[in-house]
């Protein structure tokens, strides 16, 4: 008797399992990826997922913020001093002497400030650089192909300027469907196309290029031809520049709606977060230890300077630099001396990770140090064997900065 | 009770059996890894397929930086104040490799975007005057071969449920040729450049696992063959089992890469020597070039180190279950009877993080006679003129983002994922017509579990 009521309560058993067994595994679950419970079989959900309660939520909602206001301030220092530089190349070209020249190349070095340490918000598909329409390509694209725009030396009628067959008239249509024709190659636009037009080719060792400002007099006494297209051209190139950054900046301003911040402020924290610790590698890790300083460093070759023509290579450097540190510190200064500051990256890996982020903190310190301690020229910097080993130290202490930024995203679980 | 609890954990233990084995199951972390924590990139923008991998070397890193640099930019002609980058033509199809590969993904179709052709008569001989491939373009003092036109024929299929659907037919024509008539007869070949990451680990796969998959006479009777192409390696100077190029024509990465300065952009190196014109065009012969060699050895290796070190983006979503329903039709269909799914990678080579590490590329690296359809007549080494290797598929999912196209196959005739497996002819016939017997629900399902990849 007992053994068969044993049975019997087996099969009851064996029954209920199974039927409750195979709908789980076929049907029913939590079918949301983001929850804690999250079954990946569940074809239905079940309406018990357990949402992931983040300790840190509101942490990187701040940092979040901060960022954005970052964003903007340095893009609209980076549109306002791109405004300026405007007015500069304006009246140069309607009234081009040297003492009009010059002023034009200071408004360019100037701008470049806050441009470089904009740079950090690169690398992750916002509104710099988003496929889509992200204008980085029409704002820093390099190396410039000089040839590809302008007279060199010993070809006096290369580049787009010079060729009436194929670009009878200079327009913005044109200009634009030259650049980066294809690939990251032919580059015609951007800040590196204006320092080239102002500068000209740098032949000199000890300074910069040396375009003489009669290239842009016209009516008798001019040098090069087309002078009357080089200035066309570079008022083009420049408007082209200020209609980018004002498409950038509008996108991070706060007054308007709509636009990338708040698509940013309502992303997910971790993605949000993601994408700060991924610029912040990418720059220090790739971008500018190795394809600004590494590269030129082996290859000792102009060529791979990044301001070739203006010798501002070392600023470009310290800029971008310092936008690592504005990035990871919350923290940067306005072209008007104010600060924008707020809740950071650095406070919140504190939290999880202080050892690392207090490595971090004097690991920032010490490339920046590095980095000014690099000689001037930057194009001699890579050749003078006493100067070249600075070059790699300060490369070097970029690539671990990458390191430890690596690491404390692990912190997150965010991996790379 | 006791006796009850065993019988209960026995059902269960049987029904996770049963769940694993209707592929519901998986190991967390390891499929969304294609190649394991190093060589694995878990980056999903549009640089997907441009990061190292982790654990090189500081000198490595450091060659890495430079071999980019070489990669991306523009070669110029010479003399050029710019020494280390002249030399450009005078013949090309491209001033740099990543004009057909860019941001290290897949060309499209196009001119200078990523198409060329090869050429060559009956035989394998070189056509006469325009050599073994034809260049578009050239350097100021130097007229291009001519113009490659494509046109393309649309024609309409139709799956078994009645959903039309249409394939584009490219038809190859060389105009406007400056070198004189070209053979009536010549051979045309013609060819988009792949994706250049996770190549190093490709590289490292022992020619013993590839053979493993090698069937050439197809004894087991499956209707998919798997041929080796035996190819002669300028790099390493001896025969080996080719494993790059769209017919396994390249044994290694230095030859791929030699060979590709040389045929696609005119450089010289001391692999290939001769510029890449033919006596037929002497004209060229008194142009300036850039040296000797026009890249240095010591510089070639940082490219080849390059495309040996870039990370394979890793999966997404690899759990959900549409895209779980699709890897097992990807199996159902015997897809993976060419685009294998997994190897372990040798111990071959230089390079740390690349060796014995399990990788998932989806191909066996073998020759496939694909049928009369894809097929461009012209036999390439052992390959015959309807044999292709089979495409790695790791990291398809994300050439959208990466290059904002999805043009695929040899020569980007296929639009999307879809339209590629319908090319799918000769060995992949049964795949192909079993993948028109699905229901929609099921296409979307295999298509959504390629593009996790």
């Amino acid at each position: 008797m007992i053994k068969t009521r044993n049975i019997q309560w087996v099969v009851l058993v064996i029954l209920i399992g199974s039927s409750s067994l195979m709908s789980s595994c076929k049907k029913k679950g939590c079918t949301d990826p983001n929850a804690v419970n999250y079954d990946p079989s569940a074809e239905k959900d079940d309406g018990n997922c357990e949402e992931f309660a983040d300790p840190y939520a509101s942490e990187k909602q701040s940092a979040k913020e901060t960022y954005a206001n970052i964003a903007f301030a340095v893009y609209d220092d980076s549109y306002e001093l791109a405004l300026v530089m405007q007015t500069a190349i304006n009246d140069f070209v309607s009234n081009p002497t040297q003492a009009n020249l010059d002023i034009a190349k200071q408004a360019w070095l100037d701008a470049r400030e806050p441009y470089g340490q904009s740079e950090i918000f690169r690398f992750v598909d916002g509104p710099i650089d988003n496929d889509a329409t992200g204008p980085e390509g029409l704002l820093n694209a390099w190396p410039m192909d000089e040839a590809y725009v302008d007279y060199v030396t010993g070809v006096p009628n290369s580049g787009i300027i010079n060729d009436l067959t194929n670009y009878p008239t200079i327009n913005a249509s044109s200009v634009i469907a030259a650049n980066e024709f294809g690939s990251e190659t032919n580059v015609s636009l951007g800040y590196h196309a204006i320092e080239f037009l102002l500068w000209g080719q740098d032949e000199s060792a000890s300074g910069p290029g040396d375009r003489p400002y009669t290239d842009y007099l016209t009516g008798g006494g001019g040098t090069a031809s087309n002078q009357d297209r080089r200035g066309e051209y570079l008022l083009l190139v420049t408007d082209i520049l200020v209609s980018a950054l004002d498409q950038v900046r509008t996108e991070w301003d706060p007054n308007n709606s709509g636009n990338y911040r708040e698509t940013w402020l309502a992303m997910e924290n971790d993605l949000a977060l993601r994408k700060m610790f991924n610029s912040i590698r990418v720059m220090s890790g790739f971008e500018l230890s190795g394809e600004r300083m590494i590269t030129a460093h082996d290859n000792m070759d102009q060529e791979d300077e990044h301001s070739c023509f203006s010798d501002n290579t070392h600023r470009d450097i310290i800029a971008n630099a310092q936008g690592i540190e504005n990035l990871f510190l919350g923290t940067y200064t306005r072209t008007n001396s104010s600060i924008v500051s707020g809740y950071s990256l650095r406070d919140l890996c504190n939290l999880v990770d202080p050892t690392n982020t207090s490595a971090m903190e004097a690991q920032l310190a010490d490339a920046k140090t590095k980095c000014a301690d690099i000689y001037i020229p930057f194009d001699q910097a890579i050749i003078l064997t006493a100067e070249r080993p600075k070059v790699l130290d300060a490369a070097n202490a970029l690539i671990e900065e990458e390191t430890l930024i690596l690491t404390l995203a692990s912190a997150f679980d965010i991996n790379f | 009770m006791k006796k009850v609890l065993v019988v209960f954990l026995l059902m269960l233990g049987i029904f996770m059996v049963a769940c694993e084995k209707d592929g519901f199951t998986f190991i967390e972390g390891e499929e969304m890894l294609p190649a394991g924590k190093n060589c694995s990139s878990y980056d999903q923008t549009s640089y997907a397929y441009s990061f190292r991998i982790k654990g090189l070397t500081s000198s490595q890193n450091n060659a890495f930086f430079v071999g980019n640099s070489f990669f991306n930019q523009n070669w110029v002609e010479a003399p050029s104040s710019t020494t280390a980058r002249d030399g450009l033509g005078p013949l090309f199809n491209n001033a740099s490799c990543s004009g057909c590969h860019f941001r290290d993904g897949r060309g499209e179709p196009y001119s200078g975007l990523g198409l060329l052709l090869r050429l060559s008569l009956s035989g394998s001989i070189p056509e006469p005057i325009y050599g073994g491939q034809f260049q578009d373009h050239g350097i100021s003092t130097a007229d291009p071969e001519g113009t490659v036109e494509i046109i393309y024929t649309e024609v309409q299929g139709t799956y078994d449920d009645g959903t039309t659907y249409s394939l584009r037919i490219p038809t190859y024509q060389m105009i406007n040729l400056n070198y004189g008539g070209m053979d009536p007869n010549v051979l045309v070949s013609p060819r988009v450049g792949p994706a250049v990451f996770g190549l190093g680990l490709l590289e490292i796969i022992s020619e013993t696992e590839i053979l493993k998959n090698a069937d050439e006479f197809d004894l087991d009777g499956d209707g998919i063959s798997g041929k080796p192409n035996y190819v002669f390696d300028p790099y390493h100077n001896e025969v080996r089992i080719g494993r790059f190029g769209w017919k396994s024509n390249q044994a290694s990465i230095p030859a791929q890469v030699a060979a590709a300065f040389n045929g696609d952009l005119g450089i010289k190196t001391s692999y290939f020597p001769n510029e890449n014109y033919t006596t037929g065009q002497s004209v060229l012969a008194t142009l300036p070039d850039g040296g000797v060699v026009e890249i240095e050895n010591d510089d070639l290796e940082k490219v080849i180190l390059y495309c040996r070190t870039l990370a394979v983006p890793i999966r997404r979503n690899a759990s959900q279950a549409d895209i779980v329903r699709g890897e097992n039709l990807f199996r159902g269909l015997s897809c993976n009877k060419c685009h294998v799914e997994s190897y372990q990678t040798s111990s071959m080579g230089n390079i740390q993080p690349l060796k014995n590490q399990t990788i998932r590329p989806y191909t066996d690296l073998l020759l496939h006679d694909m049928g009369a359809d894809l097929a461009d007549n012209r036999p390439d080494g052992e390959a015959s003129g309807s044999e292709w290797r089979t495409a790695p598929l790791w990291g398809i999912g994300l050439l959208e983002t990466v290059n904002g196209h999805t043009f695929l196959l040899h020569d980007g005739r296929a639009r999307n994922l879809e339209e590629a497996i319908l090319w799918h002819g000769g060995e992949a016939q049964q795949s192909q017509e079993a993948f028109k017997v699905l229901t929609a629900q099921e296409r979307e399902d295999l298509i959504a579990f390629l593009r996790s990849l």
